[in-house]
């Protein structure tokens, strides 16, 4: 009887720790209380990132590239503001767009740059002289100037689809905010330094912050809103825009998910216990635990991001439950007439090892995230995990001494008949589940086997997605925006790929520059038509095309690459010099490195990655394969905001997988180990894995896609549910050894642990549901279905775990 | 020595003097120091080679190599340009007469060898980058002093030299724009006022650029930058830099006015 004793002095331990705790109460709440300060402290120096960027670690190839083509081309994430108008070649409203840019230009904080029909680039010829000018730089008045002015515009490529759309009846002022941050006001007269051609010691350059992104966003759209009108109809739009809005959302949400949890958790505790001290001590034990790992998470530089935004709630619904068990086994044994700190301890003492393990579990689970490449899916995991260990923590630290310090009295109420009544009809209850699912366990396992049957074949139905626009409310005016300007401008989102010939002036060669414009214009062609289709494509052979033709007096045919290869190089000297600086956004000084853009609609990221695979194999295919004259340095490199959904879709798949399967590896094993007994402890993960399958089984048949919160619910599910299987079997086991009868070792193991079971499995679930009053979709979505599953794998721990002990045990065995 | 040579020297000593006194009385008037820049000889009929330096953000350099010709026609300047390197933009030549007078737009001309034709580049400003390089076109001619509103702000010491610090504001919105500048300070050495360092401070948001002149020569008791350093920054960061060297300057050369024009410039040199 090894095991006997084992648990004897495990008890012995937890007793005495907690014998411990009451003695010096005092000082275990002083340094509770300067942790919890410490803690709030460091909450304020928490960042809050919703970017796409904010989706991947920091050293994600993806997101290195990503930010390498941000520093020498600039962002590709513009702001547009778009708007509508059946006029827009009048005075009145040029004019009201020019003051609308001009605001903006003075406006905006962090703008790097702003283009518009009022600055557009204008080159043309005219005679023997050549314009390189801003288009509205002679404001037209008469109906002649607008009449050629329109004509102007919309025959102009550049134009076309960026700043005005091919009706003639959207134009767009874009946006681009600066890709670092401003660092103070600098002292205008240090600027100088010794040496020039020292590199400066200047410190790291920082991104653009996500908060900073914020006030660039709301200064557009405060702005934009005043203009808004009858015939000019304005729409925001953009990346940064949608960011924006999540995190708005996101603020919203996490405060209404705190209130509501901290109610219905206090509702339940009130319920169950009927005492202001198992309400509030309880609420104090998980509160306090938020803010100690919110401060935990400040400290290490951990940002709040999108996923993160469960955690708060996650951690009140998920740490109470340690409480309860605690609290429900002090004020039986109060009842039973032992005095409060004795009842105390002798709680903790039972209750102690089945706390460690079930916080095991759960953290086990929820560590299952700690690789995802999906950053803060990773940073979610690491933090629930010691979130979970700090509510274990303040369970064995803090409740012991404030339980011991709080007036607890037996009520007399509590010994009455009503309530004994009450406790009956639960105990026939829990009694008939205990006979049924023993007596059926045949018809219970055989419905069961069904169920998940039906739900493995609904999982290969199961299907991935990343679109945050759909996690907003589908009337919100950012939704629209997108969809108009996706309509009217044909894209929002930009793949870029970059062409780096590894040579100077290696972009004179009129070959690869042919080599671009026949590849570009084949892969508008053969997407023309689809959902995802090719609205717009910009490379330095845009400028090339434009100056060609302006210096040959505007002629159309000469909208083309320089028969005479030698003329680029110059053109492109003339360009220089006229005073625009449009090339540095699209080649780098040493005319080595070239961007070519494609501009397409905002769509499912899962759609993008088929296309990021085309384009970028077309034009390796090009250009590194084909060895094109003869340059074997030439590589070819995918990026953009579009590459980053892209990566971000794969992340998460890369991640669901990865998460499950170490998931249910841990927790395996934990049971194995705790059960003692592999056969029983494989069993024993039955009842929790068949909820799970079968939930993602609907979500399959019902075609709802898993996105990077709904693809949580398995883990997040399997380290919870798994607690009720261990309460339940470590009881079963116990009252199996004494009586070696199935039927009354399920029995008395439910009539021991099931209420307590019932009230944390409804707690937990609610705690879940609670994420359906979010403004967002994806995370009703998430709260569905882990509430859900929590419900059913309580029913199968009532049901299914009997039954398959039913089966699988042998009465005559000695456990 | 009359008297009033006398009397003009003391004024002049004791304005020069007056900054350095701890009473501080008088300051030194800011336009009058510029005053003294505008009236400075800065040498005419120049011909030099130029090579100029651009920089970019990542220390890549790239080196282009001019012949300058260039001459007074009252206030304005005249000046031709033709490249020598690199090697796939040899012989491209640029005139220009950049006007004094504000109200004015400059002329420029271009000659692109493989296209065998001249084209005249209707420029609006004066902002515009020179040659692709940090400088503007305003920054290669001299600022009309009624434009700006003059500052001292401080004396100080560069390379050894005294200096003034002058801020230059433009006088109206226009001139603003023209120039591209809210606001300048203007390092002016005060033994011979010449600006060596300037500080341009642009319209466009957090941008800023600083010129110094890293190389005085006396060319026939003319004072001549013969290499200046410029930086374009934004937000302290270097986004671009270039250096201009001129060598083998040569002043009061023979170039008559017929020599810049359209016809020489298509002939070339």
């Amino acid at each position: 009887m090894d095991k006997r004793r084992l648990q004897k002095k495990l008890e012995g331990i937890f007793g005495a720790l907690t014998a411990l705790v009451i003695r010096f109460r005092i000082l275990v709440l002083l340094v509770l209380l300067i942790t919890v300060v410490l803690a709030i402290s460091q909450i304020k120096t928490l960042k809050i990132d919703t970017s796409n960027e904010g989706f991947l670690h920091e050293d994600d190839p993806i997101l290195t590239t990503y930010n390498g083509f941000r520093d020498q081309f600039g962002r590709d994430d513009m702001t547009a503001i778009a708007i509508h108008s059946d006029n827009i070649f009048t005075v009145e409203f040029l004019q009201k767009l020019q003051k609308l840019h001009n605001e903006l230009k003075e406006n905006v904080p962090h703008l790097w740059d702003i283009t518009s029909l009022v600055n557009a680039r204008n080159t043309r010829g005219q005679g023997d002289v050549l314009h390189v000018d801003d288009l509205l730089v002679d404001f037209p008045h008469t109906d002649k100037e607008l009449a050629r002015l329109k004509e102007l515009v919309m025959n102009n490529q550049f134009y076309r689809n960026m700043l005005i759309s091919e009706d003639g009846k959207m134009t767009a002022i874009v946006v681009e905010s600066a890709v670092y941050a401003v660092k103070g006001e600098s002292d205008l007269l240090s600027g100088f330094d010794e040496d020039l051609t020292k590199s400066e010691q200047i410190e790291e350059p920082e991104y653009l912050s996500d908060e900073e992104s914020t006030k660039t966003v709301e200064a557009i759209k405060e702005i934009a809103r005043t203009y808004d009108s009858e015939d000019f109809r304005v729409y925001v739009a953009g990346t940064q825009v949608i960011t924006q809005t999540l995190k708005t959302f996101m603020m919203r949400d996490m405060k209404r998910f705190m209130k509501l949890s901290i109610l219905t958790i206090g509702i339940c505790l009130f319920v169950m216990f009927r005492r202001v001290g198992g309400v509030v001590l309880p609420l104090l034990v998980v509160g306090l635990t938020v803010v100690t790992t919110l401060g935990i998470m400040a400290a290490s530089g951990a940002t709040f991001k999108l996923p993160t935004i469960i955690l708060p709630s996650f951690l009140l619904a998920v740490g109470v439950g340690d409480s309860v068990h605690v609290l429900a086994l002090t004020f039986l044994n109060m009842r039973h007439g032992i005095t409060k700190n004795k009842a105390i301890v002798e709680a903790f003492s039972h209750a102690g090892f089945a706390l460690v393990m079930t916080t095991m579990t759960t953290a086990a689970g929820l560590a299952s995230f700690s690789m995802a490449k999906v950053a803060p899916i990773a940073d979610l995991g690491i933090f629930c995990s010691v979130g979970v260990v700090i509510a274990l923590i303040y369970t064995f630290a803090f409740l012991p001494a404030a339980l011991s310090l709080w007036p607890l009295k037996v009520r007399s109420s509590e010994k009455s008949s009503d309530s004994l009544h009450k406790s009956n009809r639960m105990d026939r209850l829990l009694a008939w589940i205990a006979e049924f699912s023993i007596r059926r366990y045949r018809v219970l396992l055989i419905l069961s086997l069904t169920i998940v049957a039906v739900g493995i074949v609904g999982l290969t139905r199961v299907y991935f997605s990343h679109n945050v626009l759909t996690w907003l409310p589908e009337d919100l005016e950012v939704r629209r925006s997108t969809e108009v300007l996706d309509h009217e401008l044909r894209g929002s989102v930009a793949l870029e790929m970059i062409i780096d010939t590894g040579r100077e002036n290696g972009l004179y060669d009129r070959e690869v520059l042919l080599a671009i414009e026949r590849l570009s214009k084949e892969i508008e062609s053969d997407y023309e038509n689809k959902e995802l289709f090719v609205g717009k494509t910009i490379s330095l052979t845009t400028i090339i095309k434009e100056i060609h033709q302006a210096l040959h007096e505007n002629r159309p045919e000469f909208y083309k690459i320089p028969e005479n290869a030698k003329l680029i190089p110059q053109e492109l000297l003339l360009f220089e010099n006229s005073g625009s600086d449009d090339l540095e956004d699209m080649v780098d000084s040493q005319f080595s490195k070239v961007r070519v853009s494609f501009k397409v609609p905002w769509l499912d990221a899962l759609l993008y990655v088929p296309f990021i695979k085309d384009v970028e194999q077309r034009f390796r295919n090009e250009f590194e394969d084909n060895e094109l004259s003869g340059d074997e340095d030439l590589t070819v490199t995918v990026t953009g905001i579009m590459s980053l959904f892209g990566q971000i879709v794969h992340a998460t798949i890369y991640s669901a997988a990865q998460s499950y399967g170490i998931a249910i590896v841990i927790v395996t094993l934990l049971m194995v180990l705790l059960i003692g007994q592999v056969r029983l402890g494989l069993i024993s993960m039955l009842p929790n894995l068949a909820p799970i399958v079968t939930v993602l089984g609907i979500i399959g048949w019902c075609s709802i896609p898993l996105n990077m919160f709904t693809m949580l619910v398995g883990s997040i599910a399997i380290g919870l549910s798994v607690d009720n299987t261990i309460h339940f079997m470590s009881n079963f086991r116990k009252y199996f050894a004494e009586t070696h009868s199935i039927e009354t070792a399920v029995n008395k193991a439910l009539m021991t642990v099931g209420r307590a079971l019932l009230t944390t499995s409804v707690v937990l679930s609610i705690g879940f549901f609670i994420f359906m009053f979010s403004y967002m979709n994806n995370l009703f979505e998430f709260g569905l279905f882990t509430g859900i599953i929590i419900i059913l794998a309580l029913l199968s721990n009532f049901f299914m775990a009997p039954a398959l002990l039913r089966l699988a045990v042998d009465e005559s065995e000695k456990s | 020595m009359n008297t009033i040579k006398l009397l003009q020297s003391v004024v002049v000593t004791t304005a020069l003097l007056l900054p350095f006194s701890d009473v501080s009385a008088e300051p030194v008037d800011g336009r009058w120091i510029m005053e003294q820049v505008d009236a400075r000889d800065d040498g005419d009929n120049m011909i030099a080679d130029s090579v100029m330096i651009l920089i970019d953000k990542n220390g890549n350099e790239r080196l282009r190599e001019m012949k300058i010709f260039s001459k007074d026609k009252g206030k304005d300047t005249l000046r031709m340009q033709f490249f020598h390197a690199p090697a796939d933009v040899k012989d491209t030549g640029f005139l220009t007469y950049d006007y004094y007078s504000g109200e004015k737009d400059d002329d420029q001309w271009l000659y692109l060898p493989d296209l065998r034709k001249t084209k005249r580049i209707a420029t609006s400003d004066k902002s515009s980058a020179f040659m692709g390089s940090d400088f503007s076109y305003a920054d290669m001619t001299r600022r009309v002093v009624d434009e700006w509103n003059y500052k001292v702000l401080k004396e100080d010491e560069v390379d050894g030299q005294k200096v003034w610090l002058v801020e230059a504001v433009p006088v109206t919105r226009a001139v603003e724009d023209r120039y591209g500048y809210k606001k300048s300070i203007l390092f002016v050495r005060q033994d011979i006022f010449i600006e060596v360092r300037a500080i341009h401070v642009l319209q466009e948001a957090q941008k800023v650029k600083y010129m110094e002149v890293k190389q005085l020569e006396q060319i026939d008791g003319i004072w001549v930058a013969t290499e200046r350093w410029i930086k374009t920054t934004r937000s302290k960061r270097t986004l671009h830099r270039t250096k201009l060297i001129w060598d083998n300057v040569r002043l009061n050369q023979d170039l008559e006015e017929s020599f810049f024009t359209v016809r020489q410039l298509e002939k070339g040199i």
